[in-house]
């Protein structure tokens, strides 16, 4: 067992911070969050420069081929930052769907793109049911000449309102296919749904819209395992970017604390105080390592992963929230203000706990998973 | 990073002797737990690290964690009693006595109890809690008051006593440390009742001599000496992670049904087991960081205190999901017929409560890691 990270890794975690301390103060996340879009292209360009885009994927396919662990610690580092970009969607789930699921000709025309960030990918997969398991998807896939045509909505997907294309993942005769459009196809209509939710998450009216077979994934019925190791591999770094939230939200309640002055002392010395600064650093720590651990299995190939990254995710899903109450609770009234920089966390912490699937779905994976063993 | 742990040939050779020698347990012989605990003792497994002249294994840090794993596979690291490990570590390099040879080999053979004063161990001495004085008289001091102490068995082989001197300074640095014979003279016990026998004792001393050889630590550092003591991890602390209990509260929900429905399968009872199990995991990623950080050069400061806090609370809730799912079963003893596992529910239940591991106060690691990261000064 060896729990340090190596000296790439070390460099990488060192660029990340320093890039995203210069690019990214929370003034600047307030506003990307305040924007119509959520989006920055200013900020993207910069993170597939330092080439974050392409480390998921293969150096065949235009990639650095750089390990889960790798990523995952620039992932740790970009939650710390609550930094807003379609990384998870366009390089890391999307990139790993055609990995698995694509001809070589179309990992050829796709990933380079994805891998230069010059091209952005959103996975629309969930719908009004909202939920992770593939029963949930009923959009159809309607077989017509070589190709299919799509109809249907889906609701909660990330980054469609950036992207360049789509992975839709819908229902045809012979089960789920997975299917690339253009996000701009005259068939397609994406709005923002509106809330408290970052990041910011589309509803995608798709109709009547033509897939060639060129832009078909794989054999419809036969991309169930693809989906299951896209969405393995980006709950596995999305575990690390919430638990890099969680350990800034403590952060910030550990230091508030020591600088808040109440009766003549810091609240810190209040035991009260002391038990909500606790909660979130223990939450913090569970996710790291549960996170890293995960990340590593991956790494190894090893059957463990998946029951790792569910149990990660449970973690993650219950802890971020709760470190962010926790540190509310220390900051009262000043939490509250969007300038202060909590609330960006809290908005993630509550958005994120969904995503890929909560708490719940994850302990029901993780039960499935055990005692089938 | 690497989270898998790999075992050598040699390490497997090891593991696989030591589960022969557990086997041995099932043997009718030893059905009592002072049987058992004597069996370990007889192993040097009480206090594996220390050598074996000196009652210990003379083991290794690798092989420890391994026997640990064993025993709590086994449902018998509950047996083994840290107060023994370090008493038996005090006496054996800081006590010049006629008789430490006799103590160290009681205490290691599981003949000898080991009590330790039941007061708050972080923070400052409270005075409220020193209530037993010492006076020099000549070689010796002379003891009077009485305390509270924690530790097995309702005879104690060895009281580590912490007394005021000096009455007219402060606490702080008038405070000693005396390893106090059971079986001394002018001392008298009076043991606590509590549902799995004798943990809690009050001894009071009554002009009770003692020789100034057995004093440890210095006079002032006593409270110092007392504090890192209690707060060093001990050789099992990695090996407490309740897997047996878990696994045999999984198998109970697997095999058990309820409206024809597997309580494994029950949505609510399944979101338990797993949100038990996963911080049952968390508890072993723990140990795991806190020994990585001690055998590297990372700084180890809250962890440890956050682990054990981590552990008792994981432990408490294991205790609650497992009354949610077994119901009054998990009250029942090994002599009632259908008790499941054995009655080892009812152990766990009862260690909640009692093993010193588990129902230490939360506060006191609470308290550490507060001061650890900056929240308390060193004064407050």
């Amino acid at each position: 067992m060896d729990l340090s990270l190596t000296e790439m890794q070390l460099l990488l975690q060192n660029q990340a911070r320093e890039f995203l301390d210069a690019e990214l103060p929370k003034a600047r996340v307030l506003e990307i969050d305040e924007s119509e879009k959520g989006f920055d292209p200013d900020l993207w360009q910069k993170i597939s420069e330092l080439g974050w885009s392409a480390m998921a994927i293969p150096e065949e396919y235009g990639g650095s081929g750089n390990s889960w662990t790798d990523l995952g610690v620039v992932y740790e580092i970009l939650g710390q930052y609550a930094c807003p970009s379609p990384h998870l969607s366009s390089s890391v789930i999307c990139s790993q769907l055609i990995l698995s699921a694509a001809s070589e000709e179309q990992k050829q025309a796709i990933l380079p793109g994805i891998a230069s960030g010059e091209q952005i990918y959103a996975f629309a997969y969930t719908e009004e049911s909202y939920g992770w398991e593939s029963s949930n998807v009923t959009l159809s896939a309607t077989a017509d000449g070589g190709g299919y045509v799509l109809n249907g909505t889906k609701l909660f997907v990330h980054d469609a309102n950036v992207a360049d294309k789509l992975i839709v993942a819908a229902r045809t005769d012979n089960g789920i296919g997975l299917f690339v459009v253009d996000a701009n196809d005259s068939g397609i209509a994406i709005r923002t749904q509106t809330g408290w939710i970052g990041p910011k998450v589309a509803e995608v009216k798709i109709n009547n819209v033509k897939v060639s077979s060129a832009d078909v994934l794989g054999s419809p019925g036969g991309v169930g395992s693809a989906i299951e190791r896209a969405m393995d591999c980006g709950t596995a770094m999305l575990n690390l970017y919430m638990a890099g939230g969680t350990q800034r939200v403590y952060e910030m309640a550990r230091d508030y604390s020591q600088d808040r002055i109440a009766f003549g002392v810091p609240i810190g010395t209040f035991q009260r105080v002391q038990d909500h600064v606790i909660d979130a650093l223990n939450a913090a720590d569970a996710g790291k390592w549960t996170g890293f651990e995960a990340v590593s299995y991956l790494d190894e190939g090893i059957a463990e992963a998946q029951n790792a990254i569910s149990l990660s995710k449970a973690v993650v899903s219950d802890g971020f929230p709760l470190a962010c109450d926790a540190s509310h609770h220390v900051h009262a009234g000043v939490g509250a203000d969007l300038n202060y920089g909590l609330t960006q966390y809290t908005k993630r912490a509550r958005t994120l706990q969904h995503y890929l699937g909560d708490a719940i779905y994850h302990r029901k994976r993780m039960a499935s998973l055990i005692i089938k063993k | 990073m690497k989270f898998t742990q790999e075992y050598s040939d040699d390490q497997e050779n090891f593991r696989k002797q030591v589960r022969q020698k557990l086997e041995q347990l099932e043997a009718p012989e030893y059905k009592s737990v002072n049987s058992k605990i004597e069996y370990l003792g007889s192993q040097g497994w009480l206090v594996p690290a220390s050598e074996i002249q000196n009652g210990g294994a003379s083991l290794s840090e690798d092989r420890i964690l391994i026997l640990a794993e064993e025993l709590d596979n086994v449902g018998l690291l509950q047996y083994v009693d840290s107060n023994i490990s370090k008493i038996h570590e005090i006496i054996s390099s800081d006590v010049h006595s006629e008789y430490s040879d006799d103590w160290i080999h009681s205490l290691a053979a599981g003949q000898f109890s080991a009590w330790t004063p039941l007061i708050h161990q972080n923070g400052n001495p409270d005075p409220e809690e020193f209530t037993i004085v010492a006076h020099e008289d000549g070689d010796e001091y002379v003891l009077n008051g009485q305390g509270a102490f924690a530790g097995r068995g309702k005879t104690p082989g060895i009281i580590w006593t912490l007394a005021r001197i000096n009455l007219d300074q402060p606490l702080i640095n008038n405070i000693l440390g005396l390893i106090v014979p059971g079986n001394q003279e002018n001392l008298i016990v009076e043991n606590i009742n509590g549902p799995m026998g004798n943990i809690i004792h009050k001894v009071y001393y009554k002009n009770t001599r003692i020789p100034r050889s057995y004093v440890i630590g210095s006079n002032g550092d006593s409270f110092d000496f007392f504090q890192s003591i209690m707060n060093k991890p001990t050789e099992f602390d990695n090996g407490i992670n309740n897997n047996r209990i878990l696994n045999d509260l999984i198998e109970f929900a697997t095999q058990v049904d309820s409206d024809q429905t597997r309580l494994i399968d029950d949505a609510v009872l399944q979101q338990s087991i797993m949100r038990i199990y996963a911080l049952n995991h968390i508890s072993k990623l723990f140990q795991s960081r806190d020994q990585w950080l001690s055998s590297s050069d990372e700084n180890i400061t809250y962890q440890r205190a956050q682990t054990r806090k981590w552990q008792k609370e994981t432990a408490l809730q294991l205790a609650k999901i497992t009354r949610d799912i077994i119901g009054v079963y998990a009250l029942l003893d090994e002599n009632e017929p259908g008790v499941p596992a054995n009655g080892r529910f009812l152990t766990q239940q009862m260690e909640t409560i009692l093993d010193p591991r588990i129902a230490d106060a939360m506060e006191s690691d609470s308290e550490l890691i507060a001061r650890e990261i900056g929240l308390l000064n060193i004064n407050d």
